[in-house]
């Protein structure tokens, strides 16, 4: 469930970045991506400790 | 295809990289600029061959920089439909020991190739460079020339919209020559658009769809070819003419090698209508007239020219000894000698003229005068006899079946 | 994509060349790392008979040398190799149009490889020693990442002022030297004084491996909060490191 939870996001957060590459965006587009890295970092180290409570919790 | 609009690009020069790091601190500034391009705006359509042409240093090799992304202009914008390859990066990245196949791979991806475009177009490749027995050979047996093939086949099928062809082309045989042009004119007719920098005027004219000619970092003439060649001849004859004088202030500094009682004081250069030109035709006639001035009473006196190329190769050499031309001259005379050459017959290129007054038959007797260099001329293929080499033989075909 | 294909192929030419030419080529890529874990778990572990406080175990501080060294190991090469890249690469740089930041990258994944290799046979070590297996082991790839962009961003810098500045490299050099003593990798942090420990915190290094030594060692969890201020950190050092290279682009490539 957690290693689930982990691919999906980390699948979520490639196919944002591929779709951005794709688009183009010209010389801002690295700016943008360290953006997006940042949040999805904060992602998993937030979420992972809520989750795996949660986990913890389930029989 | 190519559009560059007011590209200008200039170096800051600094005793040491460490200045520009002080500049952006203090705010002052530690360098001295130096302008390579000022605004230099041209196209290049499909299918359409530029050729460039300048000086060494007229900003020639920084606009090719730009062209291809290495360098990043001050000023101006330049779009190019598509990616841009050469052989100005013949055999960058190429590691000797690595096979010429694990070259392929790594040279692709640095002209911006995919992997699986790479693997499509591997075979073709390699057949193009005929490098079949050696391609999984480590590079440092190939030779210079097998290094030109690989780096050209792979910069060729980089699928690049636009070619850059400058000297490295020269290297290799001429088979594989012949075989690049006959590519690059099929790339060209699918609509590729061609940059070509030479030395070779006469490539330039033959190749090419338009040209441009760069001197200091600007375009000073643009447009048909033939034109832009002459005006580059014309811009070559003025420069030597201004470093002939230069050359004759450092001879009356008394850099002149001789004894000085005998000075030369003028070298004149004449084409077959009696103008002074730094730029002859292969065949046509040429006076080469020397201007002397005694300081004392001179009872023997021979006068001497020497033509070497650009290697710095005796090319032609005489003087007024060997021709049986005795000389004397008194005190404050003046003479002028004239060689006159019917037939310049040689080769297309650079050469130089060295000019000598001194005793009896080589300047070992008594020197009076010896100046290198004192002009520089070029000769540049004329006429319908098309030749190679550094002399012009007329020589007379006879057909005879037996 | 032709970019990753660029990146992808200079990381192959790094592994051949380190090994270009010995018979056993990239099996020495694999071997190294074996050795160096035997290296901390019976030299550290048995024969000195280093002993973590609280633990019985005899692989325990072999364990805690090696989840501390490992990614160092990746950390400082990073940086250090990144310092000088540019300079380096600079045969390429000034013949063919290349993006300066995929050199960097690809000097990360050349270490993410080896990285990835030792924590591998890592791996296995922990398997055949019955070592207990934990959640927050699903943490480790982030946490590599983690610290990875913070090499990157730094090594950008670096990259950057090594061009004009040669010394540079050899600060980096020493500052690594500095900083690996100063993070409890191969000693505990018990040991230090009690000043030094309350500024630890701000080492990001120390955040890192400590996160690494709390899964693999003692079991806990990582400090998340520590863990997201260092990202915010490392994100704002990457956008330093980028602008930084964007403004004096022009006048590296000049200079090369």
């Amino acid at each position: 469930m957690l290693l689930a939870a982990l691919l999906a996001w980390t699948l979520l957060f490639a196919a944002v970045v591929a779709l951005f590459m794709k688009r183009g965006y010209g010389r801002m587009r690295v700016y943008w991506l360290i953006f997006f890295n940042a949040v999805f970092l904060c992602g998993v180290f937030w979420f992972f400790p809520l989750l795996k409570g949660f986990h913890q919790i389930q029989p | 295809m190519i559009h560059a609009e007011a590209l200008s690009k200039s170096f800051k020069l600094y005793r040491s990289p460490a200045d520009r790091l002080k500049e952006i601190l203090t705010g002052r500034t530690y360098s001295r600029k130096f302008d390579a391009l000022k605004g230099v705006s041209f196209t290049v359509q499909a299918g359409e061959t530029l050729g460039i042409i300048g000086q060494n240093g007229a900003g020639k090799s920084t606009l090719l920089k730009i062209l291809t992304g290495v360098l990043l202009p001050d000023a101006g914008t330049i779009h190019i439909a598509g990616k841009i390859t050469g052989l100005l990066e013949l055999g960058t990245g190429f590691n000797l020991d690595f096979t010429g196949l694990q070259n392929i791979h790594l040279n692709g991806a640095l002209l911006g190739m995919s992997r699986g475009e790479i693997t499509e177009k591997l075979d073709q490749i390699v057949a193009f460079s005929e490098l079949q027995d050696f391609i999984y050979q480590p590079l440092k047996t190939y030779s210079s020339g097998m290094v030109m093939r690989l780096a050209f086949a792979i910069s060729i099928h980089a699928d690049p919209k636009a070619f850059v062809v400058d000297e490295a082309l020269s290297v290799g045989d001429a088979y594989f020559q012949q075989k690049c042009m006959a590519r690059i004119r099929q790339f060209k007719e699918a609509g590729g658009a061609i940059v070509f920098v030479s030395h070779d005027l006469n490539s330039v004219k033959v190749l090419c769809d338009k040209a441009l000619l760069l001197d200091e970092g600007a375009i000073v003439s643009e447009g048909d070819p033939d034109t832009v060649v002459d005006s580059y001849n014309f811009l070559l004859a003025r420069k030597s003419e201004q470093c002939q004088k230069s050359l004759q202030e450092d001879f009356q500094q008394g850099m002149a090698y001789g004894n000085s009682k005998v000075e030369i004081v003028g070298v004149e250069l004449l084409n077959d209508r009696g103008n002074e030109t730094g730029v002859f035709a292969s065949g046509e006639g040429c006076t080469i007239g020397v201007t002397l001035h005694a300081k004392e009473d001179i009872e023997d006196l021979t006068v001497g020219i020497l033509i070497r190329d650009k290697y710095g190769q005796d090319i032609f050499g005489t003087n007024t000894y060997h021709m049986k031309i005795p000389l004397r001259l008194q005190n404050g005379e003046n003479c002028r000698v004239r060689y006159r050459i019917d037939e310049f017959n040689l080769g297309p290129g650079k050469y130089t003229l060295t000019v000598a007054a001194h005793q009896q038959d080589t300047h070992v007797h008594e020197c009076y005068q010896w100046i290198d260099k004192i002009q520089t001329f070029e000769v540049v293929s004329g006429g319908d006899f098309v030749f190679i080499g550094l002399s012009r033989l007329k020589p007379k075909v006879d057909l005879e079946k037996i | 994509m032709s970019r990753a294909s660029l990146i992808w192929e200079l990381t192959k030419r790094d592994f051949s060349e380190k090994f270009a030419g010995s018979v056993l080529g990239f099996v020495w890529s694999l071997i190294l790392p074996i050795v160096n874990l035997v290296i901390y778990m019976l030299i550290f572990g048995k024969i000195m008979g280093g002993r973590l406080p609280g633990k019985s175990d005899i692989y325990a501080y072999g364990v805690y040398v090696t989840v501390g060294l490992v990614p160092w190991m990746a950390f400082v090469g990073s940086i250090s190799r990144a310092s000088n890249i540019f300079l380096e690469k600079r045969n390429l740089i000034s013949k063919v149009s290349i993006p300066l930041p995929s050199l960097l990258v690809y000097v990360n994944l050349a270490e993410a490889i080896t990285f990835m290799i030792s924590m591998g046979f890592f791996f296995i070590f922990l398997f055949f020693t019955h070592h207990k297996f934990d959640m927050n082991m699903l943490l480790v790839p982030f946490l590599f990442y983690l610290q990875q962009l913070f090499a990157f961003g730094f090594g950008l810098l670096a990259a950057t002022l090594t061009v004009f500045l040669r010394d540079i490299k050899e600060v980096i050099t020493l500052t690594l030297q500095f900083w690996f003593w100063f993070t409890p990798i191969v000693y505990v942090r018990d040991i230090l004084p009690d000043a030094v420990k309350s500024i630890l915190p701000y080492n990001p290094a120390y955040v890192i491996i400590e996160s690494y030594q709390r899964i693999f060692v003692f079991g806990t969890d990582p400090n998340y909060q520590a863990l997201i201020v260092m990202t915010l950190c490392t994100h704002l050092l990457l956008f330093f490191s980028y602008w930084t290279l964007r403004a004096l682009e022009k006048d590296v490539r000049d200079f090369l």
